[in-house]
């Protein structure tokens, strides 16, 4: 047919007709071009600690202006945006908020970066690219809390401009990723890399979704593959699942499965692993990995003590893997 | 997409691929990885669809959306066009 196009931003690959929009449902051909249907139209903007996207090693206690527009290239059936993130562009009232403006707000309520979170910014990478280009030039950092389904192409533009990342592993297993994400296993993993090799500073979140993806030997593997993949120093971040969308028939992650993953991920050799979701008093502590003095130490998302300096435990001196200043 | 058929083709000409049962040919695991991934036929993912492009064209001149050009990552099939 005449017009037809071919999206190449993430693994889906999709061939469009005129008329027909992808799989993420933001991006559309309009005759023959493809458009971004949400350029410059976030649905949620919020200030938020940055130990909510959560990243624990990048500039902690500092406040990040938070974006999203509406899409997703997966639809999770646990997903805990999914207002906003399997919503299709009209169907959710959105800002008028160019990069100029986005970039004015964060500096105007005093944020050190912007992070682009709650949906997938992947789908609206010319937005996120043309933001993130512009908050550079002007101090502030980027921050992508993604799914990580996107190809290597389009990512390896975009990470030259994105300073941290937080993203989903949401399984280590293949036919998770298709029977519970609508996506596949191996393009989340080579994003991973990816991000690491290019510099971004890197944490890991599993949403551990009780009798899904809570097994005691796939929690092994997914920590393994962290160890072994992205190094000790990545922090991992274990999730409480809590019903949401089209999962509300099982339960709250019990509290004890995520403590245990978590011991079993440090007795691995990962050296940060954390408890996100759930009031715990070990899961939210940062140690040094020498001599186990507690560095950072947060209630909920507020950081009560910081014992960091240079870099390096205020204790023993030993560097602590993370951008803390 | 070519690079699909040409695979195929090479597949099935060259790999022993063996006619199956009555008239199925099975193929080899990587084509059959290639045209899943090549292919709009993913059942567990969300489908495309076709947008109503009155609304969208109303919602585009009220501002409600935008008709930003996403010419980065996109490939055009110029030999229909």
């Amino acid at each position: 047919m005449s017009g037809r196009v071919q999206c190449v931003l993430c693994p889906h690959m999709c061939v469009l007709d005129p008329g027909q929009r992808g799989r993420c449902t933001v991006r559309l051909n309009v005759e023959g071009e493809l458009v971004s249907l949400v350029y410059g139209r976030p649905v949620a903007v919020n200030v938020d600690p940055v130990e909510k996207k959560p990243l624990f090693h990048f500039l902690p206690g500092s406040d990040v202006f938070s974006i999203a527009t509406a899409g997703c290239n997966l639809r999770c059936r646990f997903c805990q945006n999914w207002e906003i993130s399997q919503a299709a562009p009209e169907d959710v009232a959105p800002y008028d908020l160019p990069p100029e403006a986005v970039v004015d707000s964060a500096l105007e309520y005093g944020c050190r970066a912007i992070a682009y979170t709650y949906t997938e910014p992947m789908v609206c990478i010319e937005y996120v690219r043309d933001t993130a280009v512009l908050a550079r030039e002007r101090g502030l950092a980027s921050i992508l809390v993604t799914a990580g389904y996107v190809n290597p192409g389009p990512l390896m533009e975009l990470a030259e401009y994105v300073d941290a990342a937080n993203v989903d592993l949401k399984s280590i297993s293949d036919s998770y990723y298709r029977d519970v994400c609508g996506g596949t296993l191996a393009p989340v993993l080579d994003t991973l890399r990816i991000l690491k090799d290019s510099g971004t500073w890197v944490e890991v979140t599993n949403l551990v979704v009780p009798t899904l993806n809570d097994g005691k030997e796939e929690l092994e593997e997914l920590a393994g593959w962290v160890l072994d993949n992205l190094g000790p120093d990545t922090p991992l971040h274990f999730s409480r699942f809590f019903p949401m969308y089209r999962l509300t028939d099982l339960p709250p992650t019990p509290i004890e499965t995520l403590a245990e993953a978590r011991e079993t991920a440090l007795g691995m050799g990962l050296h940060h692993v954390y408890v996100g979701n759930a009031v715990t008093t070990d899961g939210m502590v940062t140690r040094c990995p020498a001599c186990g003095a507690e560095l950072v130490v947060r209630e909920g998302y507020l950081v009560t003590r910081m014992d960091i300096q240079d870099s390096a435990c205020s204790h023993c001196s030993e560097p602590v893997a993370g951008i803390w200043e | 997409m070519i690079l699909t058929l040409v695979l195929m083709t090479w597949a099935l000409l060259f790999t022993g691929s063996r006619p199956e049962g009555e008239g199925t040919v099975r193929l080899p695991a990587v084509i059959e990885h290639i045209m899943a991934l090549a292919g709009d036929e993913r059942p567990w993912a969300r489908p495309i669809e076709a947008a109503d492009m009155e609304l969208m064209e109303e919602l585009e001149e009220s501002g409600w959306t935008t008709f930003h050009a996403a010419e980065w990552w996109v490939k055009k099939d110029e030999d229909e066009r």
